[in-house]
This record gives C-alpha cells, sequence and structure tokens, in this order.
C-alpha cells in the first residue's frame, strides 16, 4: 500500500516537474518573441520620405513664407486690426509648435524605434495639441468673438470638429504604446498583420501633416485677407 | 565517475546559484518598488515566501543528501530553466530600453512589466516546491532494499543447503 502511494507521489512530483517545465518555457519563449518585437526598427522609405515627410516640410515652409509676407500693421479690413494681429500672432505661434526640435531630429533619422515614436507622439500633444491647435481654435470661435469675417463665420463649425478629431487623433495610440511591456502588445490578432513601429510612426506623422495642412489652409485665408484689403 | 553523475553535480551547483541570483534580482526590484509606492516591507512577504520555502527545501536537500532529489536530472534543469527565467525577466525589468512604461514612470525599473511576472514567477516556484516535497515522499527506504536483498540471498543459500 505504502509502496502504491509512494508511486503516486512521484507520477505527481513529475507531473508537477512537466507542468512547471512547460510553463516555464512559454514564459521564456514569449518574453524572448515580446523584446524581440518592441526592440524592432523601421527604416524610413525614399518614398515616404519624398511623399510625406517632404511634403509636410512643404507646408511648414509655405506657412513661413506666407507669414513673413504679409504685414498686420499694414491692414485694413473685416478684421479689427488687434483681431488681425492676434491671428498672425496665433499662426506664428502655431508654426514654432509644428517646427519642434523633436520632429526635427526625428525627420533626420534614418531608422526609427517605438521610443522615438513614442517622443515624437508625446510631441504632437505637447507642442501640435497644445500650442498649434490650441491656437488655431481662435479662428473656429468668429461669433464668439464677435469677429466679422465671412470666411471664418461660414466654416467655424467645420473648424471647430476638425480641430477636435486632430486633437484626440493620437489618443489611442498612447495607451498602446504606453501599454507595451505587456505581452498583448505581441499576441493580440492585429500585431499579426500591423507592425507596430511603422504603423504608429506614420500614424503620428500623418497627425502631424493633418496639422499643417490646417494651418497652411488658414495662413493661406490670412494672407488673402491681409493682401486683398491693403 | 558518469557524465550524468558530473552533470547533475553542475546542475545541482548551479541552481543554487541561480536561486540566490534570482531572489537578489526580486529583493532589489521589490524593495523599490514598495519604496516607490510607500508601502511596508512586511506586506511583500506573501512575494518571497515561496522563496523562502523552496531554499529551506534545498537547504534540507543539501544536508541530508537527498540522492532523490540531487540527482534528478529534470528537476535540476527545470530549476535551471525557471531561475534563468526570473533573471532574465528582472534584468529585462531594469534595463530593457523599449519599454514605455519605464521611461513614463521615469524610474530605472519597469515596475508594471515586473508585477505582471510576479504571479506566474509564484506559482512556479510552488510548483517546484511542492514537486520536490513529492519526490521526497516518493524515496524509497534504502536499507530495505538491502535488507530485502541480504534476505534473498540467505534463503537461497538455505535452499541450496
Amino acid at each position: 500500500m505504502i509502496d502504491f502511494l509512494k508511486q503516486y507521489c512521484r507520477i505527481i512530483a513529475y507531473s508537477l516537474m512537466g507542468l512547471v517545465f512547460a510553463f516555464a518555457s512559454f514564459f521564456l519563449l514569449i518574453n524572448m518573441y515580446h523584446q524581440a518585437e518592441i526592440s524592432k526598427v523601421y527604416t524610413i522609405s525614399s518614398s515616404y520620405r519624398t511623399s510625406v515627410i517632404d511634403d509636410y516640410l512643404t507646408s511648414v515652409q509655405n506657412i513661413k513664407d506666407n507669414l513673413a509676407s504679409i504685414n498686420p500693421s499694414d491692414y485694413e479690413g473685416t478684421l479689427t486690426s488687434s483681431q488681425a494681429q492676434t491671428a498672425y500672432q496665433k499662426l506664428n505661434t502655431c508654426v514654432t509648435a509644428l517646427s519642434n526640435d523633436t520632429i526635427s531630429s526625428t525627420f533626420d533619422k534614418q531608422q526609427v524605434n517605438i521610443v522615438d515614436v513614442y517622443y515624437l507622439r508625446e510631441s504632437y500633444e505637447n507642442e501640435a495639441v497644445k500650442n498649434c491647435l490650441g491656437s488655431l481654435s481662435w479662428f473656429a470661435d468668429a461669433s464668439e468673438k464677435e469677429i466679422k469675417n465671412t470666411f471664418l463665420l461660414q466654416n467655424e463649425k467645420v473648424l471647430g470638429l476638425y480641430i477636435n478629431e486632430l486633437a484626440g487623433k493620437t489618443n489611442s495610440l498612447k495607451s498602446r504604446l504606453l501599454n507595451n511591456s505587456s505581452f498583448h502588445f505581441t499576441t493580440y490578432i492585429s500585431a499579426i498583420t500591423y507592425d507596430e513601429v511603422s504603423g504608429s510612426f506614420t500614424e503620428v506623422v500623418d497627425a502631424y501633416s493633418d496639422v499643417a495642412t490646417l494651418t497652411e489652409e488658414l495662413s493661406n485665408f490670412l494672407k488673402q485677407e491681409m493682401e486683398g484689403a491693403k | 565517475m558518469t557524465i550524468d553523475y558530473l552533470l547533475n553535480k553542475v546542475l545541482n551547483v548551479l541552481k543554487t546559484l541561480l536561486l540566490l541570483v534570482s531572489l537578489g534580482l526580486t529583493l532589489y526590484v521589490i524593495l523599490f518598488m514598495y519604496k516607490r509606492l510607500d508601502k511596508s516591507l512586511v506586506e511583500s512577504v506573501s512575494v518571497f515566501l515561496p522563496y523562502l520555502v523552496i531554499l529551506i527545501l534545498f537547504m534540507v536537500n543539501f544536508i541530508y543528501r537527498q540522492k532523490i532529489v540531487n540527482d534528478n536530472f529534470f528537476y535540476n534543469i527545470v530549476c535551471c530553466l525557471v531561475f534563468s527565467l526570473f533573471i532574465y525577466c528582472g534584468i529585462r525589468a531594469i534595463a530593457d530600453p523599449f519599454m514605455i512604461s519605464g521611461i513614463k514612470q521615469g524610474f530605472n525599473i519597469n515596475f508594471d512589466y515586473y508585477s505582471d511576472m510576479i504571479a506566474p514567477l509564484q506559482i512556479m516556484l510552488y510548483g517546484l516546491s511542492a514537486a520536490n516535497i513529492f519526490l521526497l515522499l516518493s524515496k524509497k527506504k534504502e536499507n530495505s532494499k538491502l535488507s530485502e536483498g541480504v534476505a534473498q540471498k540467505i534463503d537461497v543459500g538455505s535452499q541450496k543447503n
């Protein structure tokens, strides 16, 4: 009887060891896979550089050129002089935010990793959203600020909605990036077809491009407004 | 001296060394984690309890020279694998530069990652402890084997006579 029980003890001991072995092997392998996955780098392709990054830089340059070509103190039109001055300053703040150090240093790199993407997204939130979109929201409150400009009054609702959309565009990306120390970063089903580093990078750059395009449009409007009313 | 014997001895020493290193790493991470959370270290007993249990069992195995555990190749291999995993996780929590929550928190240790790993690590330690105890329970008395052998010889001798 005792021998029988001892044999059972041996079976249980080996079963436990087998389970622990399987469990430890699984954790070791998934840790190694996770480490390899999050340390991936994305090489910025020349086609992406010419099609998206160069477009963004051109937009920023156009805003700078537009702002350089206008002088709000000479303006006499539908906007009051203080409104013209404020609009000019808002766009100036925006262009400074859009050419921040983080985005410049990221675009200079040939390869980016997940940490670069995280810092780029942080700069989007701190610079593009807080400084730039925060300034642009001034244009979306035309009736509230008693701005008597037809273009701004007609577009304020759409402008407000678009600014809000751009402000929250990278929120889900933020939670995904902050969660990258969890294993489901790599094991959730869409990870099979979605490269987190390149996907996140293009998502932030697209958001930046959208903000730059909007700012460019508003700078074009201000330029036309000031040139037309001179 | 066979290769099996040498391999078991090496693994036996290695598993003890790995256990001590992993215990040190866990202590380092947990100390910082509880300091950051302003929690008393007494509350971390549950984390260190499985370590204590397995350490006591290893000491018992060593002092009483229990071959059923010390010379068990599979047990030694599993122990080495588990403790290596602990060390790997500890090193990742401290030194992996690609985990964003570690950067965001601004500490040198990624507590989010390590706290996720604590429960599986504890389960594995308890599993090893239980396996150790069951192996000890399954041990057959060497004296009884010897006496059985002697009895058989006497029996054979008496039949010849």
